[in-house]
């Protein structure tokens, strides 16, 4: 009896150290994305955003691709102010991503709004193209307002099957206002980034 | 030697063979011709770079070339050669997927051995499309209880094993309350033949009006206490359309009276089938089937009983968005002396609604005639039925019934629907209304 019990301490006590490392880790991972990694940059009338230490064409969807696959990537950007529970501002965002099996480039699609393509990309320029395509327009923004911005990125599940486009002209936004509704599945991959507080006037000194 | 132990016999052995013969069909792989067609685009709209590529080859590394049908190897086929589209691969996929009933289909693309050219590649998996459960029938009916079938199926390669367990006290003159088993083995899949091996093992109870019909009437059929049945049969599908079966039956009965010996009605059985599906629209589409069976016993087969069991049924189904037709004939003829699971019934949850079948004829027909109209709108239905059953020393008495009800599958039943409908037989001077109420009946 005492035998059992010394072994049921000896296996649960490594159980529990490893499972709060675990924990500790990807809350740090968590938080070092979600501080330092969303870059804003000041435009004439609309924010850019950067975002050079995240990269999301990796693991399950960079194999995707590498099997000739295209992989959808949903991006929705939110402006908040005030104490962080007044939306001023939300988009969304699908890019269409697909790896060219002889020439060994990335090609990314726009299918929002209006629709761009690029190709023959490494991948860092790839990723870096998509975020170069969302402005958060500043137009009615207090200046000296506390701001926050909330940056999402989901590949999407490949249950779901093909890009759902509700024309030719481009992807149909209540579509991606569904995805966003719906809690992160297993096959998908997410992303999260926030910055702030800032004020515009900051940028403006 | 018994019939009955010698056909089961035959069967397990011939059931045997087939589930454990070895499949030595090579895997499909289909090659590009040597120049690739420059004329086919890839009108898709696919946003994968890839689309400008052309197909070298569609391969199948775990899957047989037997396993799918004409249709769709030359669906395979065509893709090779062309430039890669995307929509087509995932709409092949799909319909790979149907028709090996697997639980995914998924494709990948790899460079082809010369610039330009791709290999496409389908994992079709269906390690986890084996096992379901389902309801085929349930009903209760006012007057006549209940009738529950529940069964399962289990494919395995190209074998099917379905097994149930059910108590019916509505499509026969008796309550029939046992299990049933089905092996299905099938070859090919655009010209199937299917080897199929029934088995049912049944307790019997049969209702007061009957007993008191068959004690005043000492001609009819005798009733047993027990049935068990083994057929097997082959069938072949002629076409996408016709398919032709035939079989033979091996009924053996115990008899209700202590130390009476059982006997049988062994028969040869054949059937017509003809289907026709004519999709107009998503939302229009109309079907219509024809059926023919054939059930001759003959003491060639060592059956106690001899008779000849013909039953002609159509069915002709119209769909208009929501709007839904049905129409149905049935006429059936039985010569000779037939047991009382063969003869005829009227007066049930699908066939004459409304009326009692023990009132119509508490031993069930030799002949049959029957008819019914039926109308749907979303989950409302209304439907007429006109039949009648009868002996030749018997008249014919037409009768007819209405009635409406309310079918749903709530969103969450799927491909079953719950049911609820009240039906009126017509008939001189009153109106009875019967309850009737379930799930796929």
């Amino acid at each position: 009896m005492r035998k059992g019990i010394r072994s049921r301490v000896s296996i649960t006590a490594p159980l529990c150290a490893a499972m709060a490392t675990l924990v500790l880790c990807l809350a740090a991972y968590a938080m070092a994305l979600s501080s330092e990694d969303l870059i804003i940059t000041p435009g004439p009338d609309a924010l850019r955003l950067s975002a050079p230490r995240v990269h999301f064409l990796v693991g399950q969807s960079l194999s995707h691709l590498h099997d000739g696959m295209s992989v959808p990537f949903d991006f929705q950007v939110t402006l908040f102010s005030g104490s962080r529970d007044r939306q001023v501002w939300r988009t969304f965002e699908r890019f269409v991503v697909s790896y060219d099996l002889w020439e060994e480039r990335f090609a990314v699609s726009r299918l929002s709004n209006s629709r761009r393509s690029v190709s023959h990309l490494l991948p860092s320029a790839a990723e870096r193209w998509c975020f170069e395509q969302i402005a958060v327009p500043t137009a009615g923004v207090a200046r000296d307002a506390p701001l926050w911005l909330r940056l999402e990125i989901r590949s999407e599940d490949q249950r779901d099957g093909p890009p759902v486009l509700a024309d030719s002209d481009g992807i149909s936004i209540a579509s991606l206002i569904e995805v966003f509704s719906h809690p992160v599945r297993r096959t998908q991959q997410r992303w999260f980034m926030n910055s702030g507080p800032f004020r515009l006037a900051e940028f403006e000194r | 030697m018994n019939p009955l132990r010698t056909a089961l016999a035959v069967g397990l052995c011939l059931g045997a063979a087939v589930v454990f013969a070895e499949d030595t069909t090579p895997a499909l792989v289909s090659t590009s011709p040597d120049r690739p067609n420059p004329a086919e685009g890839n009108a898709s709209g696919d946003w994968n770079v890839n689309s400008r590529y052309i197909v070298e080859s569609v391969e199948f590394p775990d899957t047989q070339e037997a396993d799918f049908s004409h249709r769709l190897r030359d669906r395979i086929q065509s893709l090779a050669g062309d430039k890669l589209n995307y929509a087509a691969l995932r709409g092949l996929a799909h319909d790979i997927r149907t028709e090996l009933s697997a639980h995914s289909v998924s494709f990948r693309i790899a460079r082809g051995s010369r610039p330009d050219y791709v290999r496409v590649f389908f994992d079709v998996d269906r390690t986890h499309s084996a096992f379901d459960v389902l309801v085929p029938k349930f009903v209760w009916t006012s007057g006549q209880g209940w009738t529950a079938i529940g069964e399962a199926t289990l494919p395995f390669g190209h074998n099917t094993i379905t097994v149930g367990l059910l108590s019916d006290g509505d499509d026969l003159v008796e309550r029939f309350t046992g299990a049933r088993a089905r092996l299905t083995h099938r070859w090919g899949s655009d010209h199937p033949v299917r080897l199929v091996f029934d088995f049912e093992d049944y307790h019997e109870e049969f209702g007061r009006e009957t007993e008191a019909a068959l004690s005043s009437a000492p001609g009819d059929p005798g009733m047993y206490h027990a049935r068990m049945d083994l057929a097997p049969r082959m069938e072949y599908a002629v076409t996408r359309e016709l398919t032709v079966s035939a079989g033979t039956a091996f009924e053996s009965m115990e008899s209700q009276l202590p130390g009476a010996p059982s006997r049988s009605a062994n028969a040869m059985t054949a059937e017509l089938r003809w289907q026709h599906d004519e999709e107009v629209s998503e939302e229009t589409h109309k079907t219509a089937r024809i059926s023919w069976t054939l059930r001759a016993a003959t003491h060639t087969l060592g059956s106690d009983y001899v008779y000849a069991r013909n039953e002609l049924t159509a069915s002709w189904t119209g769909v208009w968005g929501r709007h839904r037709i049905d129409a149905g004939f049935d006429a059936g003829l039985i010569s000779g002396e037939a047991p009382l699971f063969e003869r005829f019934v009227l007066g049930n949850s699908t066939m004459l609604r409304g009326w009692n079948k023990y009132q119509l004829d508490p031993v069930g027909g030799s002949r049959l005639a029957y008819g019914t109209a039926g109308y749907r709108y979303r989950i409302l239905r209304a439907f007429y039925d006109v039949g009648a059953i009868w002996d030749p020393r018997r008249a014919a008495s037409p009768k007819q019934s209405i009635g409406v009800g309310v079918g749903s599958s709530f969103g969450i039943l799927q491909r079953n629907e719950l049911l609820v409908a009240v039906a009126f037989p017509l008939q001189q001077g009153r109106m009875d209304p019967v309850l009737i109420a379930g799930m796929n009946f």
